[in-house]
């Protein structure tokens, strides 16, 4: 159970624990939550790295960030950091057919 | 010799199926075929690595160096030599100079706990390695390579490398807890590349290499495209990014891709874009999803997928069938027919099965092992021989179930056993059971999967002593096997549940682990 003295989130880990939640199948609400404490294997990366780039551009999260530290907050802190110094760019094109695949 | 009987129907749908016969040239080792390419097509791109770019002629003079260096250190024909080096082109001139020494290649990873490399070795009576790394397993005669640090050689080694002489050797998890070495012969290799019908390999071809070289993928992937004067595209990167991927498809132009069906479906989901400009995309190793198979048909059109089955044993893939059409609601996808010089056998007890009758998958052919190293119990059960139709056959049997259809195509429909597949990998959750039953704190385990999110492996454990805690459970497994074979959560219980019939009831232990896991707090 998560606990009752958790922070409140962020906006960019509020969009990864709502990644989070599609790929696990179980809410997350804990900022120390770890991708692979939750289960996360070397697939479910590829699918978060992509969902990631998708909602912040190319290169907001690289896989070797993700396998240094996996809690959600350091991830958070990571791509914010990419995104402030300008260096993705949004790629709202490459997400299209999901749509009737999801 | 025992005969496989059968009725006259089973006979005439498995000697349809299994008129695969392709003519192969007499001199069909790995050298022999790569240098009959590269004296063909000196100037063509062998391997493209980043802005890389290694001709036929530069890989066959660096292989022809780093093999006399090889020799000098003891490599001589029947040697088995471990290879540790990342992907990169000296990853492949070190494949192609063990082989051009008649030895025999053993992929590692750097990130398997050293008492696993050490086992792997003793069971392989390897003693030499090769690597890009600072240092080699304990014991070994290592020779290193560097980036562009191989000199080349007008002339390799003068050794003539028979077809039946192994070409590497790859580990796939054993139920007892000892992983099985499985060599595979140069003909082997052969059989799989040449005269191929299931994707468009020769000069044009560019196939990217993107599994680890310890999986046998790679053995397709490689000299798929080395063996017939096409193009091996290395993956630049450690891992995969679906971005990444899509863009080295479109930028190197990439012909031919293979992906486990885990890797695929994720890119059905997350990036169908990512193999738009893909002339054939191969995919397999689990069962597949009627619905993404659907959607990449309507995406991709015709023409354009292959459903491939393999086992490690008979040399990477077995079977193929291309994916034209799905009829709707199929809830099936066949594994399809045998490769070429491949043979598929549904047998029941000692009987071939007519079409529509369920029995073990067991194959035949070039791609076969000679069986397992150092286990000549368990190579006597699993490769056999038989009079097939009046013919002596050596067949391997699968494990795997299945049946034909009318048509001849095979179906598979699971395992009797606890083999399973976990993001691509074939682990036996026996072999991790025993890893934490040999653990002092250990009462009782039970390993299982589960399909919550993504397939996982999760370990539940009866433990004797306070200090047996998850946390130290995880090491102990994290010491003795790969990362991937590794559960991903180990729950303590005070008993194991059973069903009525007392076996243990895995669903309710799943149900156990949905209720514990809701936050992946750590702990």
């Amino acid at each position: 159970m998560s606990s009752t003295e958790t922070r409140s989130m962020t906006a960019t880990e509020r969009t990864i624990a709502d990644i989070w939640s599609g790929l696990f199948g179980t809410g997350i609400t804990d900022p120390d939550a770890d991708f692979f404490a939750l289960g996360g294997t070397s697939l479910t990366a590829v699918k978060f790295l992509a969902r990631v780039e998708d909602r912040f551009g190319e290169d907001a999260l690289l896989p070797e960030t993700l396998y240094e530290d996996a809690r959600l907050g350091a991830l958070a802190a990571a791509i914010d950091s990419a995104v402030a110094a300008g260096g993705t760019e949004a790629t709202a094109g490459d997400g299209d057919g999901a749509a009737d695949a999801g | 010799m025992q005969r496989l009987t059968g009725s006259g129907a089973a006979l005439a749908v498995h000697r349809r199926l299994n008129r695969t016969t392709v003519d192969l040239p007499r001199d069909r080792s790995v050298p022999a075929l790569f240098r009959a390419c590269a004296r063909r097509r000196p100037d063509a791109p062998a391997v493209v690595h980043g802005d890389r770019v290694l001709d036929y002629r530069e890989l066959d003079r660096l292989s022809d160096g780093l093999a006399l260096r090889l020799r000098e250190h003891g490599v001589a024909p029947g040697v088995t030599v471990g290879v540790c080096v990342a992907r990169s082109p000296e990853l492949i001139v070190t494949l192609l100079a063990v082989l051009k020494c008649g030895a025999a290649y053993l992929p590692y990873d750097p990130g398997w706990p050293a008492r696993r490399v050490l086992g792997l070795f003793a069971d392989a009576g390897c003693r030499h390695v090769v690597t890009d790394r600072e240092t080699g397993p304990d014991g070994c005669v290592t020779v290193r390579v560097r980036r562009n640090g191989i000199v080349p050689a007008d002339h390799g080694p003068d050794v003539d490398v028979p077809p039946e002489a192994i070409a590497y050797v790859n580990f796939t998890s054993g139920s007892t807890g000892r992983p099985k070495g499985v060599p595979i012969r140069h003909a082997g290799i052969a059989r799989l590349v040449l005269g191929a019908r299931y994707a468009p390999l020769g000069e044009d071809a560019r196939l990217l290499q993107l599994a680890p070289v310890t999986f046998d993928a790679a053995t397709f992937e490689i000299w798929g495209a080395l063996l017939l004067g096409g193009t091996c595209v290395l993956y630049p990167d450690g891992f995969v990014r679906l971005s990444r991927l899509g863009a080295v498809l479109r930028e190197r132009r990439v012909s031919v891709l293979f992906l486990t069906t885990a890797l695929f479906n994720a890119v059905m989901d997350e990036a169908p874009g990512a193999l738009d400009g893909v002339g054939t995309v191969l995919t397999g190793g689990e069962a597949h999803s009627p619905r993404r198979i659907a959607a990449a048909l309507r995406r991709y059109g015709p023409g354009r997928l292959v459903h491939v089955y393999g086992p490690t044993e008979a040399t990477t893939f077995a079977t193929y069938h291309p994916v034209d059409l799905l009829a709707e609601g199929s809830t099936t996808l066949p594994i399809g027919r045998p490769l070429q010089n491949t043979r598929l056998y549904v047998v029941d007890g000692e009987a071939l099965c007519e079409p529509g009758r369920g029995g073990e998958i067991w194959l035949a052919g070039d791609g076969l092992s000679p069986g397992y190293l150092g286990m000549p119990e368990l190579t006597a059960d699993r490769f056999v021989e038989r009079v097939v139709d009046g013919v002596p056959e050596r067949l391997y049997r699968t494990g795997d179930h299945g049946y034909l259809l009318p048509d001849g195509a095979a179906v598979f429909q699971g395992r009797g056993d606890d083999q399973v597949k976990v993001n691509g990998f074939r682990i036996e959750l026996g072999e991790v059971a025993h890893h934490l039953d040999q653990h002092p704190g250990v009462r009782q385990s039970h390993v299982t999967v589960s399909v919550r999110g993504d397939r996982t492996l999760v370990a539940f454990v009866v433990a004797d002593d306070p200090s047996c805690t998850p946390a130290a459970l995880l090491g102990h497994l994290r010491a003795r096997l790969p990362g991937y074979m590794v559960p991903s959560r180990i729950h303590l219980c005070d008993a194991l549940p059973l069903t009525p019939t007392g076996k243990v009831d895995r669903h309710a232990l799943l149900a156990t682990h949905d209720e514990a896991v809701p936050t992946g707090r750590r702990d």
